[in-house]
């Protein structure tokens, strides 16, 4: 039962990550560069309950508010970007965030041991959950519970007035200034959202794996995390969640081939790409899944 | 520090082909393949291969000849699944695409080899040798690899300018409408420069893994951030731009390893990156199409 | 209410827009009219901030807008449309006018990034209906005809609640029934207190709309009056037609 609960937490995560990515696409922004706010998120909270002895919710927190800042310092050099062009500098972003913790050393004396990151060796014992005594059922519920309070408020977006405008910068930047509109203000908004939430992930990724390293935000996690959202779709948030399910279904009904793991997510990307180019879930389908749900509640409504 | 300057600019050389194999589909499709990379390293693996199961008695030339035509190939393939049959107008779909085929053919690699380091052969005809200019010392191979990326870049220029498939190739890049109008037919063309390409990256692979002596698969992904890097700093669709960019970024590279550590040395690699897209997108000498 | 002082615009070495001055009174209808590349386009652009100004100044309602980015131009109180229609397509029509939509004072402006409140409803509910796209409110913007697309380009200006609407050749691809249509639609707007600008080629529909028409040639003011005045001008009629050739 352990493996499940693992597995759907590392699931919760990725959700988060996708959800990232999803954000600052949805105002025509494509960034390779999420895994970055990932990181920042990471060692921050893992900084403030392992060195600081910060309980888990404030650094959580403190981890998102770093990435939030960030995400704004990013957001606005980003704005002269478009395109592919924003793609390689947000790529170039994430790849300083990592090189930069690299040579990130700083150890504390806490309780008789040596604990904080040291450069590329990484950061272990990142023990908050055990210290207190969680199991891994505990962890999972927590981030279902987490992961599910974002998606609500994704779902609320969705329908906001906010939600509309990220998707009109998205679809037509100067129509949108035209309609008085401040593109400025939601492109940099979207990368904030989008950092917080990354940086939300990051927190708990650390806490989940007790133990960063580098490298584990690098090039694949770039490309996994807009994998998500390009191959889910951009049509909701919904598309993000079944990139992820996607995915999981995939590495977990393949499991028997072990190490061709990430074979697998490669193939699988280009067939995906292929097969539907605008992903599983595009503005397409939501709006014909809308239609569908709204003619049967008018239906409904109509025979009583 | 002269001397790793001059080390620098000679291995920039490489950084400089991989960087025009970016900048050359960049410049006729205006999308990235960034499949570039492990394309090139696929290439070495293949001549390496031929080497090790003849029994190490197939001349350099012809392992040579091998890691170019093999990479062509695989350049070939590429084409057919991350950019001929996806709309053309969409980027971020062929991007994906080739992402996913970079993940695929470097983990088909790592498992042919079992992810380990090989020692990659110097086989030459004529002696190791190097010059010396007082207290610098120009290795053989760094010449060879310069001399190869001048000879290439000879080749494409005659390619480009005084043939009908380079004619072709600018009018695409220029106005992609109005020659296939005028009888240019997009796909071949499309399929010839990537294949072109992914030849000069095979070309390129050989001589990096000779020069550096061994090969693993981590190659991949480093030649394909510094071939980012160098097209997009020296201007995408620029060749000449991106010969700059790279003998500028080998430069730059090896003074700063030099004076600092490696990962100084990328984080700078990666900052000149962002500040060029933000500050001067075009970068030295980008142009909107081949050239110009 | 718009007046636009000595305003040059240069692109690299082209002359778009030469020293141009005009002025719109409240509530009238001026057309801005003048040969392909004259600078029309060019000049409602510089309006709406699109292109910053060589030199010059724009005025509107007494204030020296021209330093503002295009949002603040739009808040201020202008709206305009495009020639080459630009709606929102993967938006719905109403989420098109929502977008645009002024905050009305009684509503909160946290609540108005969430949902519309009942003002706001009514108010984008009248705008449909007068438009005609009531009916069409929850469909894709994406999939609306040539003839909807307009009307919803338009309804998306004046969603915004604008002093002054400037409108960029709204008749193109438009046959008679239609224009006549436009006609009235332009008329209704302007007896309900909206001043208009009107670019377009289509010199019956300006003619019969315009109180005032301003006429451009490469980016200088050629003539301006009344439609009848201008068409009586043999500047503008020799910039349109051609000079006759003695025989």
């Amino acid at each position: 039962m352990d493996y499940i609960y693992s597995l759907v937490t590392q699931t919760g995560i990725h959700i988060l990550l996708g959800l990232s990515v999803y954000t600052v696409a949805l105002t025509g922004q494509v960034s390779f560069g999420q895994q970055g706010f990932y990181a920042i998120g990471a060692y921050v909270s893992a900084i403030a309950t392992t060195l600081w002895g910060v309980p888990l919710i404030p650094a959580l927190l403190l981890g998102m508010a770093v990435s939030t800042i960030v995400g704004v310092l990013v957001g606005f050099p980003a704005l002269r970007v478009k395109g592919l062009y924003l793609a390689i500098a947000t790529f170039a972003f994430g790849e300083i965030v990592r090189n930069g913790l690299n040579i990130v050393y700083y150890t504390r004396e806490v309780g008789g041991a040596e604990v904080g990151p040291v450069g590329p060796e990484g950061f272990r014992n990142i023990s908050n959950f055990n210290d207190n005594g969680w199991t891994t059922l505990d962890v999972m519920i927590l981030v279902v519970i987490i992961v599910a309070v974002v998606l609500v408020i994704y779902a609320m977006l969705e329908r906001s007035r906010l939600g509309a405008t990220m998707r009109a910068v998205g679809a037509d930047e100067l129509a949108a200034a035209t309609a008085g509109i401040s593109v400025v203000w939601i492109k940099v908004g979207a990368f904030a959202i989008g950092a917080a939430a990354a940086g939300l992930g990051g927190g708990l990724y650390a806490h989940f794996t007790t133990f960063l390293s580098p490298l584990a935000f690098g090039l694949s996690v770039a490309i996994i995390a807009v994998a998500y959202v390009l191959v889910g779709g951009l049509g909701s948030w919904l598309g993000p969640v079944a990139g992820v399910l996607f995915f999981l279904a995939l590495t977990e009904g393949l499991r028997f081939l072990g190490e061709y793991r990430m074979m697998i997510y490669g193939l699988a990307v280009v067939i995906a790409m292929n097969v539907r180019p605008y992903g599983l879930i595009d503005a397409k389908l939501m709006h014909r899944l809308k239609d569908l749900l709204g003619s049967r509640a008018q239906s409904a409504r109509k025979e009583t | 520090m002269l001397g790793s300057l001059v080390d620098g600019f000679l291995f920039g050389f490489s950084y400089a082909l991989i960087g025009i194999g970016f900048t050359l589909i960049f410049g006729v499709m205006q999308k990235f393949n960034l499949a570039h990379g492990p394309t090139a390293l696929a290439g070495a693996y293949l001549g390496l291969a031929v080497y090790r199961l003849s029994g190490l008695v197939v001349p350099s030339y012809l392992l040579f000849a091998v890691a170019v035509t093999g990479a062509g190939a695989i350049g070939w393939l590429v084409y057919q699944v991350c950019f001929r049959f996806l709309p053309k107008e969409y980027e971020l779909a062929p991007l994906m695409s080739s992402m996913g085929m970079l993940i695929l053919i470097e983990e088909v690699i790592s498992h042919l080899t079992d992810a380990q380091p090989f020692e990659f052969p110097n086989p030459l005809l004529y002696e190791a040798f190097e010059f010396e200019f007082g207290d610098i010392i120009l290795r053989h191979d760094y010449l060879l690899l310069a001399a190869m990326a001048l000879a290439v870049v000879g080749m494409l220029y005659y390619l480009i300018f005084h043939t009908r498939l380079g004619l072709a190739t600018r009018a695409i890049s220029q106005q992609p409408v109005a020659a296939q109008l005028c009888g240019a037919r997009i796909d071949r063309v499309n399929e010839m420069v990537f294949v072109l390409s992914a030849g000069i990256a095979g070309a390129t692979g050989f001589m990096v893994a000779m020069t550096i002596g061994t090969i693993i698969p981590g190659l991949a992904s480093v030649m394909t951030i510094k071939g980012l890097v160098v097209a997009v700093f020296g201007g995408l669709g620029s060749v000449p731009g991106a010969v700059i960019a790279g003998l500028i970024l080998g430069m730059l590279e090896a003074e700063t390893s030099y004076l600092f550590n490696a990962t100084i040395r990328d984080i700078v690699a990666y900052l000149v990156l962002f500040a060029v897209l933000v500050v001067r997108p075009t970068g030295l000498l980008g142009k909107r199409s081949l050239y110009q | 209410m718009l007046a636009l002082d000595r305003v040059v615009k240069n692109f690299g070495g082209i002359q778009a827009v030469d020293n141009l001055s005009f002025e719109i009174q409240t509530g009238q209808i001026m057309a801005l009219i003048g040969p392909n590349g004259s600078g029309k386009s060019t000049t409602l652009n510089l309006i709406t901030s699109v292109y910053p100004l060589t030199s010059g100044a724009i005025y509107f309602d007494d204030r020296n807008i021209t330093r503002l980015a295009t949002h603040q131009v739009i808040r201020a109180g202008i709206a305009r449309t495009f020639q080459n229609i630009r709606v929102f397509d993967n938006l719905t029509v109403w989420e098109n006018l929502w977008v645009a939509s002024k905050r009305k004072v009684e509503e909160s402006k946290l609540k108005s990034w969430i949902t519309a409140g009942r003002a706001t409803r009514a108010w984008l509910d009248e705008v449909l209906k007068n438009s005609h796209l009531y009916d069409r409110r929850h469909d894709l913007a994406g999939n609306l005809s040539l003839g909807e697309a307009r009307r919803l380009e338009v309804a998306r200006g004046m969603a915004t609640d604008p002093k002054l609407l400037m409108l960029d050749e709204p008749a193109a691809g438009m046959h008679v029934t239609e224009i006549a249509e436009l006609v009235d639609t332009i008329r209704n707007l302007q007896q309900q207190g909206t001043t208009i600008l009107l670019i377009d080629h289509v010199l019956d529909l300006v003619m019969s709309v315009a109180h005032k028409v301003v006429v451009l040639n490469f980016g200088q003011k050629l003539a301006e009056g009344t439609p009848a005045e201008v068409q009586a001008n043999p500047k503008v009629r020799s910039a349109y037609l051609g000079t006759e050739k003695e025989l």
